[in-house]
């Protein structure tokens, strides 16, 4: 948590260590936009004299991370710096801290502990993650209307338990989600209806 | 018609309060805070879990509306006057399964000095109800009341549209909250009136950052310094920017995370963005909500996909690359 003044070069333009001059490039103009007078996005959240600091201190950076010769010497000082606290080792590329790790797809997502995955959660799910029933179709190579089925929990439709859960676990690994535990949470209602069905 | 069965014995689970609380607030009125109220409360609805949506607009209740129901018949007040036995006496079904609604207590704001006792009473059922979740519906501005409904959960959700008067309010908002927060744990009476200071927008020592506050605490008292430092990393609010027109609309939330980051040293989540959809107008006029009315509309796909967020554990930092290649289909 550090002030905008004791920031480093790459933490004022948030880009990793191991940047490209055209990464840095693109990162000093998206700050200058975001720190521009007429940013909307930053509105009455700085007074004039703070906002030219703000933006000298990114001409700065933008000057020493794409020059060869003072970025290397910067880095040296940071290096000296930092040095202290990882006990003298030299800084590989992969100790250096990302400050905007950049996400991709959900992959491996994690809902919260008795979330029930029901067919309506998991259609829920499916439609928000902007995935068509058909798309599942050909990657699990279920047919179309079982897939419904399962969606609509008409249990009398679908085949014994056993293929039920097979075909759950390719539906979960479908949408990256843990086959193992969706099938748990979708066959509890697979068996309470068998049990009212017995009466 | 009561939300809770009243022979719920069987099945009831062992948990005492909800699994998670959601407030939604913002400073602005008019930014949708209510709207997005509604529809999340409605897409998580459909998950199959149990929803109460709660209205603590003082003032202007009016959630029932948008769900194109009258104005209930049991409200907060009935809780606070006693006429009730609990909190979830006042919960009454919507039209929708899994989805209850509380409104209003105007008795709250009768007093010229909000009342505190009553507030945090409040706050203490809302938690013990036993629900999946609970999303609080805030009233505008920053009065102590809103700030203390919205910092009761760990999901904190700023709706900003983007204009410069609701963006003023947002920066506004935030730092009144953090303040707020910190000044609920300190218990050492000189940072207290710093804290204190720091509320008022043009103070003579020239707070004006959640780091500044920081800075003189630590130097009054190393640790309380370090405690405020802690209560700013954990302090994590999330972002939807309503009402997006165009993609520099959309980099308005990218710019204010980085904004909050560099200059208050508040890490916010950029959960994203809802679309200006002409859909959204109609169904306000229909009152019916969005995700029913118009399933399939920009603006429904991403409330959607907001929601599909918040429920799981997913951090929500987006990389700009990452946003331009999504947005596209949706603006």
């Amino acid at each position: 948590m550090k002030r905008i003044k004791d920031q480093t070069y790459y933490e004022l333009l948030e880009v990793d260590r191991g940047s490209s001059t055209e990464e840095i490039r693109k990162a000093y103009r998206r700050e200058k936009e975001i720190f521009s007078s007429d940013s909307v996005a930053i509105y009455s959240l700085l007074e004039p004299e703070e906002l030219n600091r703000i933006n000298s201190l990114m001409d700065g950076a933008y000057r020493v991370l794409t020059d060869e010769k003072l970025r290397s010497e910067y880095n040296r000082k940071l290096d000296g710096l930092e040095g202290k606290a990882f006990s003298g080792e030299p800084l590989g590329s992969s100790d250096i801290r990302e400050t905007r790790p950049a996400l991709k797809e959900p992959v491996g997502i994690s809902f919260p502990n008795g979330f029930r995955f029901t067919g309506s959660s998991l259609k829920g799910i499916r439609e928000s993650m902007g995935i068509e029933l058909k798309q599942i179709s050909q990657k699990t190579k279920i047919n179309r209307e079982s897939l419904e089925y399962l969606e609509e929990e008409r249990f009398e439709n679908l085949p014994a338990l056993v293929y039920v859960r097979g075909f759950i676990m390719e539906y979960a690994k479908a949408l990256d989600l843990d086959p193992h535990r969706v099938a748990d949470s979708y066959l509890q209602s697979l068996h309470q209806w068998e049990k009212d069905r017995k009466g | 018609m009561a939300f809770f069965p009243t022979d719920q014995i069987e099945g009831t689970k062992a948990r005492k309060g909800p699994r998670s609380i959601w407030t939604i607030g913002g400073g602005k009125g008019g930014s949708g805070k209510t709207f997005i109220a509604v529809n999340l409360g409605i897409c998580l609805s459909r998950f199959n879990e149990e929803v109460v949506l709660i209205d603590t607009d003082l003032g202007g209740a009016n959630i029932h509306t948008l769900l194109g129901l009258s104005f209930p018949q049991r409200t907060l007040s009935d809780f606070i006057n006693k006429r009730v036995g609990g909190i979830r006496d006042v919960v009454v079904n919507t039209d929708i399964p899994n989805l209850g609604l509380v409104v209003g207590a105007q008795d709250l704001l009768t007093a010229a000095n909000p009342k505190e006792p009553l507030k945090w009473k409040l706050i203490r059922h809302i938690n013990s109800l036993d629900v999946d979740y609970i999303i609080l519906d805030l009233g505008a501005g920053n009065s102590f009341n809103v700030l203390d409904f919205f910092l009761m959960s760990e999901n904190e959700i700023l709706v900003v549209t983007p204009e410069p008067t609701c963006i003023e309010n947002t920066y506004r908002f935030v730092k009144s909250a953090f303040f707020r927060k910190v000044k609920r744990v300190v218990s050492h009476f000189g940072v207290k009136e710093i804290i204190e200071m720091a509320m008022d927008q043009r103070n003579e020592r020239g707070i004006k950052t959640p780091l500044d506050i920081i800075e003189l605490a630590g130097e009054i008292d190393k640790s309380i310094g370090l405690r405020l430092e802690r209560e700013l990393e954990r302090f994590r609010p999330k972002l939807i920017v309503n009402q997006v027109r165009t993609k520099s609309d959309v980099d308005i939330g990218l710019s204010m995370q980085s904004a909050f980051l560099k200059y208050f040293g508040i890490a916010l989540d950029y959960l994203g963005y809802i679309v200006y959809d002409n859909d959204v107008w109609q169904s306000i006029q229909r009152r019916k909500p969005l995700v029913l009315e118009f399933p399939q509309s920009r603006a429904s796909k991403c409330i959607n996909e907001i929601t599909l967020k918040l429920i799981t554990d997913k951090p929500f930092l987006f990389s700009s690359e990452d946003e331009a290649n999504q947005r596209s289909d949706l603006l």
